[in-house]
């Protein structure tokens, strides 16, 4: 899931309005009894809900003609690393940009303006810095068979304890996401029916669709994640970028539209004199980048290529596209500001927009869109707790054979959809505050991450203690200033943190001794992917 | 035996160079309090637009770029297969797609 947007989950949260449980009836038969009125919302209704009906077949029928029984955890849980760039470019943009995107980006344009570019380039920077980093994690992972996040962390620092850590906390993290992940399918039904279904049945809706999907994620692990996010990615970021792009056309020849007579105020990003704090742009995007691979979700799709040539190349292919989706999504966002039935409700822009130019069918096509983006975002993340699950926990304390370890995925997986669609169906008080706070605790992973991937010094005593200093720290602040620390210029809690964090990392490489054997072992990791020759004894030996 | 040749020769730098200023611009401070403002506008646009209009296409271009340096240096020419060996010269690339 993409990171780095407290400013869109704060618009995401304004438009999931879900009213506390009630029984069924008082439910759908509100909706239904205006189905019957004799109205065309029937007819539009019948043309939404037909294509958004006709995208799901669709997709279990990819999926189904898909199947291929695994042979390996590995198979399960990476899919073999046997796919090549297109699809991992495809899968990853499915897993980076989540459908609520297409709400909340133009949302954000609509009410804060040009700020909403800050996620187009800090997504740009992520896969700068996946470039950079993938020669080495996908060598340590091929040789050492890593399948997840807190492998890596197990491998380099030779510690357990620690990958359970990483584990447990990216598992934590990730619940109050794939919550707003499945209310967000709520927004979606809701305005597909136009007003007709009230918000809390469309939740219900959207819950029982998802839930169904993961049937199909639960059964065929990776390689139905990622097969199904090529085909859920070519509709929600090629369908969805000319879909856009249509309407940017639309906004201009139709209503005589330009970015020019845009006010001052939605032209200007938080600057020197800002009332946020002349740092926060640089903070929200920073975290952005260094976050972004911090999710298991992110991380294990560099696990699922088949060469480093694959994984780079996806970056070479999927960022123009991805350069050009969210842009445009940023663009529409700022043109519809100009229209007074957007402003209105910025955080329906999206559909708003689609109806006006289109009717009942572009709006249905805009939905698809919506729904493949989530698909996706939600299938890859349920995926990611399943192998994380069995891997990193329950792996840790058991050892499994292949079938006990797929096993003991598919029913971490299926906890997980179980326990998220039943939130997503209960009102939960702060779900929005805890999204940030897991957003800010989890974002702490990046110190032992990068400065692990990149530098021999660090220790699993440094990288334990620096992530819960970390983790504590940025829950601390981010609960005690909810609206933004005053003193530090507009620096967010999480980027506080990380700096904290840093600091007891190094500073416990550099004053805790080191034992001769631990520095070798690093050593020898580091040297299989600098180039020089290594034979099995040595790679048995750094394993764990 | 497993083999990991040595990579033919290292990033260029004006790669490095060109990942650097991504991070420049995107992230300094005093570029975003400049450039990131209404005015002045540049060939009708304002300045914001262009900014990060051009920031984008800046870094898009710096990946792709890098893509192209490491193609052509051989960077993906490794073996990393546990049956592959030295012994099986040429280096088999990875599989191209």
């Amino acid at each position: 899931m993409p990171t780095g947007r407290q400013p869109v989950i704060l618009a995401l949260s304004r438009t999931l309005h879900v009213a506390p449980h009630r029984n069924l009836a008082d439910i759908f038969l509100p909706g239904l009894t205006r189905l019957t009125a004799g109205t065309s919302m029937p007819t539009d209704m019948i043309i939404t809900f037909s294509l958004i009906a006709i995208f799901f077949l669709a997709v279990i029928v990819v999926l189904q003609r898909a199947h291929i029984s695994d042979k390996s955890f590995t198979d399960y849980a990476v899919a073999d690393r046997s796919f090549g760039a297109g699809y991992q470019a495809m899968s990853f943009l499915n897993t980076w940009w989540p459908g609520s995107i297409f709400l909340a980006l133009t949302g954000l344009a609509v009410s804060d303006g040009v700020t909403a570019f800050y996620m187009p380039i800090y997504s740009l920077l992520t896969v700068v810095l996946m470039y950079v980093m993938t020669d080495r994690v996908w060598l340590w992972g091929k040789l050492f068979d890593l399948k997840t996040q807190p492998d890596l962390f197990a491998l380099r620092y030779n510690s357990r304890t620690f990958a359970i850590i990483g584990s447990v906390v990216g598992i934590i993290s990730g619940v109050p996401w794939l919550v707003l992940g499945f209310k967000g399918l709520g927004e979606l039904f809701q305005a597909l029916s136009l007003g007709a279904i009230n918000a809390t049945a469309a939740v219900i809706i959207g819950v029982v669709l998802m839930t169904i999907r993961q049937f199909w994620t639960i059964r065929m692990g990776m390689r139905g994640v990622v097969i199904s996010d090529m085909f859920q990615g070519i509709v929600a970021y090629i369908g969805g970028s000319l879909l856009i792009l249509g309407l940017i056309a639309w906004l201009i020849w139709s209503h005589g539209l330009s970015v020019v007579a845009l006010s001052p105020t939605h032209l200007k990003a938080p600057g020197l004199f800002a009332t946020v704090g002349p740092l926060n742009f640089f903070s929200i995007i920073f975290s952005g980048v260094v976050g972004g691979w911090c999710w298991p979700a992110t991380f294990i799709r560099l696990y699922t290529a088949d060469s480093v040539r694959s994984v780079q190349r996806a970056g070479a292919m999927g960022a123009p596209l991805s350069l050009l989706f969210a842009v445009a999504l940023v663009i529409m966002g700022l043109l519809a500001s100009l229209l007074p039935e957007v402003a209105q409700a910025p955080d329906l822009a999206w559909f708003t927009v689609c109806r006006m130019a289109g009717g009942p069918l572009l709006l249905g096509l805009g939905g698809v869109v919506v729904l493949a983006g989530t698909m996706g975002n939600v299938d890859g993340n349920v995926q990611a707790c399943g192998a994380q699950i069995a891997n990193d926990i329950v792996g840790s304390y058991f050892r499994l054979d292949h079938k006990r370890a797929v096993l003991s995925a598919k029913i971490g997986m299926l906890m997980i959809t179980l326990l998220s669609a039943w939130l997503a169906t209960r009102t939960i008080a702060h779900l929005v505050t805890l999204a940030i706070l897991s957003y800010q605790g989890i974002i702490q992973l990046a110190v032992p991450q990068y400065l692990g991937i990149f530098w021999k010094r660090g220790n699993a005593i440094g990288s334990t203690l620096g992530t819960f200093v970390g983790f504590v720290l940025a829950i601390g602040l981010q609960a005690t200033y909810p609206d933004g620390i005053a003193w530090a210029w507009g620096l967010t809690s999480g980027v506080l943190a990380l700096v904290v964090n840093a600091a007891v990392y190094v500073g416990c490489a550099v004053l805790l001794p080191e034992a001769d054997a631990e520095r070798q072992r690093v050593n020898d990791l580091f040297a299989l992917t600098d180039g020089q020759l290594a034979n099995p004894n040595v790679v048995a030996a750094i394993a764990l | 035996m497993l083999n990991m040749p040595t990579v033919p020769r290292p990033r260029s730098v004006y790669i490095w160079i060109w990942f650097a200023f991504d991070a420049f611009l995107a992230l300094f401070p005093p570029v975003y309090w400049v450039a990131a403002q209404p005015k002045p506008t540049i060939f009708g646009f304002p300045c914001s637009i262009i900014y990060f209009g051009s920031l984008g296409i800046f870094i898009t271009s710096s990946l792709l770029a890098a893509y192209r340096d490491d193609e052509r240096r051989g960077a993906f020419m490794i073996p990393v297969s546990v049956n592959e060996t030295n012994s099986n010269p040429p280096l088999s690339p990875e599989p191209r797609h």
